[in-house]
């Protein structure tokens, strides 16, 4: 259904369609023959929305939908929610700019990328690390969905806390990311504590011998 | 927990020996495995280590059970272990003077995987099974693994990994960094003719 907001009085303007469905929100621009020509208002409107949704605890992952150089870099790496972005047609440079603020990247084999006077499809982008894989484009919609379902089933703050180690870490020295991890882990703990929490469920049925996480599905 | 063997030519192979756990790393193994790499540093006779996995399995991660859910251990016991879990991944693994291969079949998850991050060389059987399942659990990896594992895999072959928990090919860890060779045969083989070729 339309995504309004945590309070219900975000105005998206005529070009934005964004849905929260079971914890997905998807972003996607409603006429996109015109997304070179994206307005101010049709800005703003994204900045607002991206603030709006960091802090909303409905939703768990946030899928963009093509058209990826109409949305701001900064405002997308401040989200704290998983970010998957579907990537079909032509990638300019300023979009290729914006996936990479995007945590996970599915492109159609035959996206088409230009970076520097380059020109490469979606498996090569893959193999270069650009995108995280390439699929045949008919597939692309059906594994962009069921990857933002299955991570939308996931514990929500452990998808954020996940994201922000791999934000964080990797650039951290090597004497700090003990201090970093324990804080972290704390932290989850007590935000965990008293609230059914998928991490509960998952270790009783792990325990019962129900469920095998490290095995896959 | 631990087979240790000094196969010749300076070889110590390390075995992950807790089959009947997939080799996940407890209590007694941490402290084993921080008690061998102490001791192997100040070795001089040793040239080459071996890491590889007893019964079919590399390691499946750390025992989550036996470190917080339902551990029965007194809080001395556990925080020892913790300890030694620290000292061993985050210093020992990568101040090792010898060079550190690693021989792969089937599952490597987790906990595992800074052992592959350290590696020089990780040599994987095909039917391996790669993974950071924590987030299976509600639980985060830690920033210990996530900082090792960057070291050697494509960002966003870690992302994948961690944000979705879904395990990947050896294939995939090849193509990712965290995997140098495959083999069909016993990978354990590989590497200790490898490291031959290394002393």
């Amino acid at each position: 259904m339309t995504y309004l907001g945590p309070n219900g009085d975000l105005d998206n303007g005529p070009y934005l369609a964004v849905n929260l469905d079971e914890g997905v929100l998807s972003i996607a621009l409603n006429r996109p023959e015109q997304a070179n020509a994206i307005n101010v208002a049709t800005n703003l409107a994204i900045e607002r929305l991206l603030k709006a949704v960091s802090g909303d605890e409905m939703v768990r992952v946030v899928v963009v939908r093509d058209h990826c150089a109409a949305f701001p870099v900064q405002g997308l790496r401040l989200l704290a929610q998983p970010i998957i972005a579907m990537v079909q047609g032509p990638c300019p440079a300023d979009a290729i700019a914006v996936i990479e603020a995007c945590d996970i990247v599915i492109a159609a084999d035959d996206a088409d990328f230009n970076s520097t006077g380059q020109s490469f499809d979606g498996k090569e982008a893959q193999r270069q690390g650009l995108v995280t894989f390439s699929v045949p484009v008919s597939e692309l919609q059906v594994q962009t969905d069921t990857l933002a379902r299955e991570l939308a089933t996931k514990d929500a703050l452990a998808l954020r806390f996940t994201k922000q180690t791999l934000q964080r870490v990797p650039n951290l020295p090597w004497a700090e990311v003990l201090a970093f991890t324990s804080a972290k882990q704390a932290e989850l703990k007590a935000l965990q504590a008293g609230r059914p929490s998928a991490r509960a469920s998952a270790i009783e049925s792990f325990l019962a011998g129900k469920s095998k996480p490290g095995a896959g599905a | 927990m631990l087979h240790i063997q000094d196969v010749g030519d300076g070889i110590r192979s390390i075995g992950l020996n807790r089959p009947e756990k997939r080799n996940a790393i407890g209590v007694e193994m941490t402290l084993a495995l921080e008690d061998i790499l102490v001791r192997t540093k100040r070795d001089s006779d040793v040239r080459v280590i071996v890491f590889h996995g007893i019964g079919g399995h590399f390691c499946a991660g750390m025992d989550m059970k036996d470190f917080f859910d339902s551990s029965t251990r007194s809080p001395d016991e556990l925080s020892r272990a913790r300890a030694a879990t620290e000292h061993w991944r985050i210093q020992l693994l990568r101040e090792m003077p010898q060079p550190i291969i690693t021989a792969v079949q089937g599952y490597c998850l987790g906990g595992a995987l800074p052992i592959l991050a350290a590696s020089r060389t990780v040599i994987a059987q095909r039917d391996a099974k790669f993974g950071l399942p924590e987030i299976n659990f509600g639980f985060v990896p830690g920033g210990q693994i996530i900082k090792a594992v960057s070291e050697v895999m494509t960002p966003r072959s870690l992302a994948y990994a961690a944000l979705t928990g879904r395990p990947f090919t050896p294939e995939q860890a090849q193509a990712s960094g965290l995997v140098t060779t495959l083999v069909d045969s016993d990978p354990l083989d590989a590497a200790v003719a490898l490291a031959r070729t290394l002393v």
